[in-house]
C-alpha cells in the first residue's frame, strides 16, 4: 500500500469522512439528548409526581391547600415559561425559595438558602455562572427579557456556580410571583412538583378536583423524549448511508492493492505461504489503514458534531421544544462506536478481496483479466442477490405500522440490492451504446466506452457509490420539495382567514369578546373568529388543542378521512377532529374516542374526523370553542381570524385594525396570511437545513470514491496508454479520451441514481416521515431536482477525472513500456 | 549517402536510479538506407530498447542526432514527434501490446483513425490487411480470444496498416513457438518486401538476425556492425 500512497490518502479521507459523519452526527444527537435530559433532571431534581392543569394552569390556592388539607410538605410550586436574553433562548423558571429550601430540592446546583432574599425584589433574576459570563452581564447590572414581543428590564441579582453547567445553561431564575407577573400567570401555577410514595400519591390522585391531574414524572419525561426520537434516529441513517459508500471505497482500495501485488503474493504462495496466511496479511494491511482512516475520522467526527449541534438544536427547536444546548458532550461511547463502526464496515469491505487473494493458485494471482473475467460470470449471481434484497426490502415495507428501524434496515436492503444491478447495468449501457452509436464512434471512443465494462470491477463500484450519493440527493430533495408543496397547499387551506391577531404569550390578555365586536365593526370585515391553543392532558399525556369557531361555509381544517355529518357533528361540540400524526401514532382512527381531562372530569371525546396539519409532530386535538369553554370553564382567546369582504381591500382593512388595537397591549401581534405563510415557510427551509448539510458530505465521499477508482483504473491501463501513445496519440487525446470515459461514467450513475433517488424519496415520504411524524405528503417531483442530480453526478465524475486524465497524459511511453 | 533513411551521429542516453546513473548508450552512430532490413543483437539490458525508442521518438537522447527521412526528432517537440510517429512509424512489440477492449480489426482500424483517414478507406485497408494478414474469421475477435501467433498477426497488421516508410519490432518472436516464430517473421518480410518500408529488427535469436541485411550489435553502449560468434 505503501507504494501507492495516494490510493491510501484517498481511502484513509472517505473512510475519515463516513466515520466522521456518524461520529459527528452521533455526538450532535447525544449532546442535545443530553441537555434535554439534565435540564429535565435539574429541574425536576428528587420529585416523582407533578400535578398538572389544563389550559388555564393550576389555581395557585390549591398549592396552599394541599399542603393544608394533606399535609403534603414535599410540595414544590412552578411557573415556567420562553424568554430571549440578547438573542438567546432561555427558560424562565419562577421558584418558591421557602418550598424549595425546606424540600431541600437542588435544582440545577442551585442552593434554595439565602435565594429568596436575592431574588425577593420584583425585578431581580438569577443565572447560571457561565451563562452570564457568556451574556457578559455581572450582578445589578440591568437587561432586557424578552417575552413575547415585549422587553422587560430585569436585574440580575445574582449569579451561581452551576455542578453541571450543561443543564443549566439556558435557565433563568425568578421567583415565583416575579415569574407570574412577568409571564402573565397571575393566580396559576404551571406545575406543582411532588415525592410522594404510592400511597399518597393515590389519595393526591382522588383528592385533586377535575380538570388536574397526577402524573408519573418519569413517564412524563420520557414522552417529551419520544418527540424528538425519530428526527435523531432520521440523522444518524443519514451518516450511516455516507459510511455505505466509504465502504465501497475501501473495498476498491483493497482490491486494487492486491492486483498491484498479485506476482509478490502468487511468489508467496509457490514458496507455501497458506490461504489463511495470505487471507490475513490483506485484512492485516486493511485494517492498518481503516484504524487510521477511523481514529481521523473521530477527530473530524469532534469538529463535525460541533457544527451539527447547532443546526439540530435548532430543528428541534422548531420542532419539538424548547432545548437550549451550550455544551458539546463528547461522549466516550459515540467514539467508540464511529471506531468500532469504521473498523467493521472496512473489515467487511476488505474480506472479499482478501478471499479472493487467498483463493488463486499460486503464480497466477489475481490477475487483472482473472478478476475481471470472474466478475463476468457472477453478474447472474448479483442479478439474482439484487432481485432477493430488492424483494426483502419492499416486502418489509409493506406492514403500515412497522418500525422507523425497520424502515431504515429495508431502505438498506433496496439500496444495495440496486448496488449489484450498478454493474449489470453499466455492462448493458455499454454494449448498447456501442451498438446504436457504432457508425459514428472511433476507436478512442470505443476504447473509452469498452474500458467501462472491461474494468466493471472497479468502474462497478466506483459508478455505485456515486449512484448512491446522488441518489440521497435525489430521494432527500424530491422528500423536501413534496414536503414543502404540501405544506404551502396545506397553509393555503388551513389559513383561511385573511388577517390573523394573537398574543405573544399563552395568556391571552387582549384579546377579548368586546375587541371582536369593534373589529367586526370595521368596513371591509366579514367575520372574525376566535380560537384558543392550549395543551390538553388526556389519556396519551398533554396533547396541544385548538378551540375554534369555524365560519360558516368555510372549514380550516383540511378533512383526511372522518364520520358522516363530521363537520355539522363538530359544530355541534358532538366530538373532536385529531390530526395525522396523532391518529398515526395512537392508531386511532374517526368513530374511536379520546380521553380527555375536562373541568367535569375524564370524558371520552368521539373522534369525528383526521385533518392533515404540519404544524406538530406529536399531534394535535381541534374543538369547537363553544364544548371547550364549556368543559375547561375557559374564555381566553389566543387568536383572531379575520375574514374579509371579497371586495375589501387588505391594506385598509389591515390599517383599521392597526387603528383600533393602538390602545391594546403590545403583545398583541397583527399578521397577514402572506406573512404567516412566508414565516412558517422560512421555518421549514430552515428545519431542513441540515439535510443538506449531510448530502454534500454524502457526495464529497462518493466523490473521493470516484476519484480513488478512476486513479486505479488508470494506474492499471498505463501500459495500455503508454501503447497508445507510441502508436501516435496524443497526451491531449489520452486526456480527452479519459476526461470522456469519466463523464460518462457520471451520465450513467446520474441516470441510475434517479429511479433509486425516486425509489428513496417513496420510501421517505410514504414510509420514513410516516413513522418518524405521522404526516403524509403529496408526491412532488421537480424536474429541477432530476436535472441537478444528472449535472451532479456529470461534474462529480468529471472533476474526479481531472486529475487521472492529467496523470495519464503526462505518462512517458517509453519508462512505461520499459518498465513493463 | 544518397538513399540514406535513418542517420544516427553519436547517440548518448543515460537513465538515472536514485544516485546512480546508468549509461546505456555511449556515442551509437548508424545509418540505413531505405528499404533496408535491419537486425539488432544484444544482451539483455545493453540498451536494444532503448535505441528503438529514440529512433521512434517515444524517448529522447541525451546526446547526439536521429534523422529519419530527413527529419530530425531531436529538434522536434514532443508534440510533433508523436505526430511524426503517427504518420511514419510502425511499431511491434515482444508481448504484443494490443488494446484490450478493441477487436482485431479496430486494433489495426486505430492508427488510421489517428491519421485521419476517411471511413470508407479506413474500411478498406483494415480489410486488407487483416487479410493479408490472414485473420478475416478472426477480425470481430478481443485479443484475449486469439492465440500469440494470431494476436502478433494483428500487431504486424496495426504496425503496416499506414505504410509507415519505417517499421521497429521488438523481440518480434521472442514470445513465440519456433514455428510460429518463423510464420510471423516470414509474413512480416513479405509485408515490407511489398511495402518497400525499412525494418528495424531487436532480437535476441541468430536465426531471426540472420534473415535480415545486416546485423548489428549493441555492446557496452557502441553499436558494431560484425557477424560471428555471439555469446548470449
Amino acid at each position: 500500500m505503501n507504494r501507492h500512497r495516494w490510493q491510501s490518502w484517498l481511502t484513509v479521507i472517505g473512510v475519515m469522512l463516513g466515520v466522521a459523519m456518524v461520529v459527528g452526527v452521533d455526538l450532535a444527537n447525544n449532546s442535545a439528548r443530553r441537555a434535554f435530559s439534565l435540564s429535565l433532571q435539574s429541574i425536576a431534581g428528587p420529585t416523582t409526581h407533578q400535578i398538572i392543569g389544563g389550559p388555564t394552569g393550576i389555581p395557585e390556592q390549591l398549592f396552599t391547600k394541599l399542603r393544608t388539607e394533606l399535609a403534603i410538605r414535599s410540595s414544590l410550586p412552578m411557573v415556567t415559561g420562553p424568554v430571549i436574553i440578547r438573542g438567546e433562548s432561555f427558560s424562565l423558571l419562577g421558584v418558591d425559595p421557602v418550598s424549595e429550601a425546606s424540600v431541600g430540592r437542588h435544582t440545577a446546583g442551585l442552593q434554595y438558602q439565602g435565594l429568596g432574599t436575592a431574588i425577593s425584589s420584583r425585578d431581580s433574576m438569577m443565572l447560571p455562572e457561565r451563562a452570564a459570563t457568556r451574556l457578559h452581564l455581572k450582578p445589578l447590572d440591568i437587561f432586557n427579557l424578552q417575552i413575547g414581543d415585549k422587553n422587560i428590564p430585569v436585574r440580575l441579582a445574582a449569579t451561581f456556580p452551576s455542578e453541571n453547567p450543561a443543564a443549566t445553561d439556558g435557565l433563568i431564575f425568578a421567583d415565583i410571583a416575579v415569574a407570574q407577573r412577568l409571564l402573565n400567570r397571575f393566580g396559576y401555577l404551571d406545575r406543582i412538583d411532588l415525592i410522594l410514595d404510592d400511597k399518597t400519591s393515590a389519595s393526591v390522585r382522588t383528592w385533586l378536583p377535575p380538570g388536574l391531574s397526577l402524573v408519573d414524572s418519569e413517564s412524563r419525561n420520557d414522552n417529551l423524549r419520544q418527540m424528538s426520537e425519530a428526527f435523531h434516529i432520521n440523522l444518524t441513517a443519514m451518516s450511516l448511508l455516507a459510511l455505505l459508500v466509504a465502504t465501497l471505497l475501501i473495498y476498491n482500495t483493497v482490491t486494487l492493492s492486491v492486483l498491484q501485488r498479485r506476482n509478490t503474493l502468487g511468489i508467496y504462495r509457490a514458496l507455501g505461504v497458506t490461504r489463511k496466511e495470505v487471507f490475513f496479511v490483506v485484512i492485516r494491511e486493511s485494517l492498518a489503514l481503516a484504524t487510521i482512516a477511523s481514529l481521523a475520522g473521530l477527530l473530524l467526527g469532534l469538529l463535525l458534531g460541533q457544527v451539527l449541534v447547532e443546526l439540530v438544536t435548532r430543528t428541534v427547536n422548531d420542532l419539538f421544544f424548547n432545548l437550549h444546548v451550550t455544551a458539546f458532550i463528547i461522549d466516550p461511547f459515540s467514539l467508540l462506536k464511529g471506531f468500532v463502526v469504521g473498523l467493521g464496515m472496512s473489515l467487511a469491505a476488505c474480506s472479499l478481496p482478501a478471499w479472493e487473494a487467498s483463493r488463486n493458485q499460486p503464480i497466477s494471482v489475481m490477475q487483472r483479466s482473472v478478476l475481471e473475467r470472474r466478475w463476468q460470470r457472477r453478474l447472474p449471481k448479483f442479478t439474482i442477490g439484487a432481485i432477493i434484497m430488492l424483494a426483502i426490502g419492499f416486502v418489509m415495507l409493506v406492514p403500515t405500522h412497522g418500525t422507523l428501524v425497520e424502515g431504515f434496515v429495508a431502505l438498506t436492503f433496496i439500496v444495495l440490492g440496486f448496488c449489484l444491478l450498478v454493474p449489470v447495468f453499466l455492462i448493458l449501457a455499454t454494449r448498447s451504446l456501442l451498438r446504436l452509436f457504432s457508425p459514428w464512434l472511433n476507436s478512442t471512443a470505443r476504447i473509452a466506452i469498452r474500458d467501462i465494462s472491461a474494468g466493471i470491477s472497479r468502474t462497478g463500484m466506483a459508478v455505485a457509490a456515486l449512484t448512491v450519493a446522488v441518489s440521497v440527493t435525489v430521494g432527500v430533495g424530491v422528500m423536501v420539495s413534496s414536503f414543502r408543496e404540501t405544506v404551502n397547499l396545506w397553509l393555503g387551506q388551513y389559513l383561511s382567514a385573511d388577517i390573523y391577531i394573537s398574543t405573544a404569550d399563552r395568556s391571552g390578555t387582549g384579546l377579548t369578546q368586546s375587541l371582536i365586536v369593534q373589529l367586526q365593526a370595521i368596513p371591509g370585515v366579514s367575520s372574525v373568529s376566535p380560537s384558543r391553543v392550549t395543551t390538553i392532558e388526556t389519556q396519551f399525556g398533554p396533547i396541544r388543542t385548538i378551540a375554534t369557531t369555524p365560519i360558516k361555509g368555510t372549514s380550516s381544517l383540511p378533512l383526511k378521512h372522518s364520520v358522516n355529518n363530521a363537520l355539522t357533528l363538530f359544530d355541534q361540540g358532538k366530538g373532536v377532529m385529531i390530526t395525522e400524526p396523532l391518529a398515526y401514532h395512537q392508531q386511532l382512527a374517526p368513530g374511536d374516542s379520546i380521553n380527555v381531562v375536562t373541568n367535569e372530569g375524564t370524558k371520552a371525546l368521539s373522534i369525528l374526523g383526521v385533518y392533515y396539519d404540519f404544524t406538530s409532530s406529536t399531534g394535535m386535538i381541534a374543538l369547537h370553542r363553544n364544548a371547550y369553554r364549556q368543559w375547561w370553564n375557559d374564555e381566553r382567546i389566543s387568536t383572531l381570524s379575520i375574514y374579509r369582504d371579497a371586495d375589501a381591500n387588505q391594506m385598509e382593512v389591515l390599517k383599521a385594525i392597526k387603528m383600533v388595537l393602538k390602545d391594546e397591549d403590545k403583545q398583541i401581534r397583527v399578521s397577514s396570511n402572506r406573512e404567516i405563510r412566508e414565516v412558517a415557510i422560512a421555518v421549514f427551509d430552515r428545519t431542513f437545513e441540515i439535510t443538506r448539510v449531510l448530502r454534500i458530505l454524502a457526495i464529497v465521499v462518493a466523490f473521493v470514491g470516484v476519484l480513488s477508482a478512476l486513479m486505479a483504473l488508470q494506474l492499471e491501463r498505463t501500459r495500455e496508454f503508454a501503447i497508445l501513445r507510441a502508436t501516435g496519440m496524443t497526451p491531449k487525446q489520452i486526456g480527452l479520451m479519459i476526461f470522456g470515459q469519466t463523464s460518462l461514467m457520471g451520465v450513467l450513475a446520474g441516470i441510475m441514481s434517479i429511479p433509486l433517488g425516486l425509489v428513496m424519496a417513496n420510501i421517505l415520504i410514504d414510509v420514513i416521515n410516516r413513522r418518524s411524524f405521522g404526516w403524509s405528503m403529496l408526491y412532488h417531483m421537480p424536474t429541477t431536482v432530476l436535472v441537478e442530480a444528472l449535472l451532479l453526478a456529470i461534474f462529480a465524475a468529471a472533476l474526479a477525472g481531472i486529475y487521472p486524465a492529467l496523470k495519464a497524459s503526462s505518462i512517458s511511453p517509453a519508462q512505461a513500456l520499459r518498465e513493463e | 549517402m544518397k538513399n540514406e533513411f535513418v542517420r544516427i551521429s553519436n547517440l548518448h542516453r543515460s537513465f538515472t536510479e536514485g544516485d546512480t546513473s546508468h549509461s546505456v548508450l555511449l556515442g551509437v552512430s548508424l545509418s540505413i538506407n531505405k528499404g533496408e532490413t535491419i537486425a539488432l543483437l544484444g544482451r539483455s539490458g545493453s540498451g536494444k530498447s532503448t535505441l528503438l525508442n529514440v529512433i521512434s521518438g517515444i524517448d529522447r537522447a541525451d546526446n547526439g542526432v536521429v534523422v529519419v527521412d530527413d527529419i530530425d526528432l531531436t529538434a522536434l517537440s514532443e508534440h510533433q514527434r508523436t505526430l511524426f510517429r503517427r504518420k511514419n512509424i510502425g511499431f511491434i512489440y515482444q508481448f504484443f501490446n494490443l488494446i484490450p477492449t478493441l477487436t482485431a480489426s479496430e486494433n489495426v482500424a486505430l492508427v488510421l483513425e489517428l491519421n485521419g483517414y476517411t471511413p470508407t478507406q479506413i474500411q478498406q485497408k483494415t480489410d486488407h490487411i487483416i487479410c493479408a494478414v490472414g485473420l478475416e474469421s478472426q477480425k470481430n475477435k478481443f485479443p484475449d480470444q486469439m492465440s500469440g501467433g494470431e494476436q502478433q498477426r494483428v500487431a504486424i497488421a496495426r504496425a503496416l496498416v499506414h505504410s509507415p516508410k519505417l517499421v521497429l519490432a521488438d523481440e518480434l518472436t521472442g514470445n513465440l513457438d519456433a514455428e510460429s516464430g518463423h510464420n510471423i517473421l516470414s509474413l512480416l518480410q513479405d509485408l515490407m518486401a511489398q511495402s518497400g518500408g525499412t525494418l528495424f529488427l531487436v532480437t535476441h535469436s541468430l536465426a531471426v538476425a540472420k534473415t535480415a541485411d545486416r546485423i548489428l550489435t549493441l555492446d557496452n553502449g557502441l553499436l558494431i556492425e560484425r557477424e560471428g560468434h555471439f555469446a548470449w
